[in-house]
C-alpha cells in the first residue's frame, strides 16, 4: 500500500490527518510531521525519513503531502525526491487527503499523485456560483 | 543598486521570506548565496520556482554572488540577500559584499550550539563571525519574521531563555 506522509508549518499536519479520520474512520500508514520555527532543518528531514521509512515499509511507496510550495516542509520532503518511490504533492487540502488514504490501494504512487493534483484543484469550490452563474 | 535585507537564514528561500519579508522591504530581486544548493540542480530548480515569477532570483556560490555584485547586471534592483550561515556571510564581506545591516532570522541548533532565542542557536565561531562583522561596522539585530520586534544581537547574549 502507498505510505503518505503529511509535512505542514506547525500542527496543521496532525490536524488534518485528524479531520481525516474523523470522517473516513482510521486508516494505516500515514504520518503527521509538524515543523515548527524552532525546528532545526537537520531533525526535521530526519522525522521525514524516519516516517517514510514507517509508512513505507511494504515497499508500495510514499505520497508525501506539504502545505506549501516553496515552505520548509516542501523544500525538506523535496530532498527525498530521488527515490523514485517517493512523491510530492503541495497545497494538502482535506479533500486530497481523504481521497489519498481511500484511493491509494493497487495504484503506482506516480498515478496517484498525478490523480490527487487534479482532484484537490476540482475540490475548491465557490458555492455563489453554483447560485448565481457568471458572477 | 541597493541592499534592501541581508538575512542569515539556514532555510534559505521559504514561506517566511516569499509571503512576510518579500512584500515588507519591497525587494524586487532575491539572491541566494549558497555553495550548497548552488551545486544540486534539484535545490536549485525548487528554490527557483518556489519565487513568483514577477521577482528576479539569482542563485550562486557565495564566490559567485561576490562577483554578481561587482557587476552592473544588478544595478536597478532591490535586494534581498540570503546567507546560510554567518561563515558564508562573513566570507562574502570580506571578498567585498558589504552590506551595512544583518539580519539574524534561523539559525538553528547544531552540535555545540548555544540558544540563544527561538530560531537563533550559535556556536563559538559564529559569535567571532559576527563580531568581526560588527567591528567592521555592520548593525546586527535578530528578528526572525517582520511581525517580530527587532533586537539588537547582543541583547540575546548571554542566554536569557526564549522571549519569542
Amino acid at each position: 500500500m502507498i505510505g503518505l506522509v503529511v509535512v505542514t508549518h506547525s500542527t496543521l499536519a496532525a490536524e488534518l490527518l485528524k479531520a481525516a479520520e474523523m470522517i473516513i474512520g482510521p486508516f494505516p500508514a500515514a504520518a503527521a510531521i509538524s515543523i515548527d520555527r524552532a525546528l532545526s532543518v537537520d531533525v526535521a528531514k530526519a522525522q521525514v525519513a524516519e516516517a517514510i521509512a514507517r509508512v513505507g515499509s511494504d515497499g508500495g511507496g510514499v505520497l508525501i503531502l506539504t502545505d506549501m510550495f516553496g515552505g520548509t516542509p516542501t523544500n525538506i520532503s523535496a530532498e527525498f525526491l530521488q527515490d523514485p518511490a517517493v512523491e510530492i504533492l503541495t497545497g494538502v487540502n482535506l479533500p486530497m487527503l481523504i481521497k489519498a488514504a481511500t484511493a491509494r490501494s493497487g495504484q503506482k504512487v506516480g498515478a496517484l499523485a498525478a490523480m490527487l493534483k487534479d482532484y484537490a484543484r476540482n475540490a475548491v469550490m465557490r458555492p455563489a456560483e453554483l447560485l448565481r452563474p457568471k458572477s | 543598486m541597493s541592499i534592501v535585507l541581508t538575512r542569515i537564514d539556514n532555510r534559505l528561500v521559504h514561506g517566511q521570506v516569499l509571503e512576510t519579508w518579500l512584500p515588507y522591504v519591497h525587494a524586487d530581486c532575491i539572491v541566494v548565496a549558497n555553495d550548497d544548493v548552488a551545486a544540486t540542480p534539484l535545490k536549485r530548480m525548487m528554490m527557483e520556482s518556489s519565487v513568483p515569477s514577477k521577482f528576479r532570483v539569482e542563485i550562486g556560490t557565495v564566490e559567485e554572488i561576490t562577483t554578481l555584485f561587482t557587476s552592473s547586471s544588478i544595478d536597478s534592483c532591490k535586494i534581498l540577500l540570503l546567507f546560510g550561515s554567518t561563515s558564508d556571510a562573513l566570507r562574502a564581506y570580506r571578498s567585498g559584499l558589504i552590506y551595512d545591516q544583518l539580519n539574524l532570522g534561523n539559525l538553528h541548533a547544531g552540535v555545540g550550539k548555544t540558544r540563544l532565542s527561538c530560531t537563533i542557536f550559535l556556536d563559538p565561531a559564529d559569535l567571532e563571525d559576527l563580531e568581526e562583522l560588527e567591528r567592521a561596522g555592520v548593525k546586527i539585530t535578530a528578528r526572525c519574521i517582520p511581525a517580530d520586534s527587532e533586537r539588537p544581537w547582543r541583547k540575546l547574549i548571554p542566554f536569557r531563555g526564549g522571549t519569542d
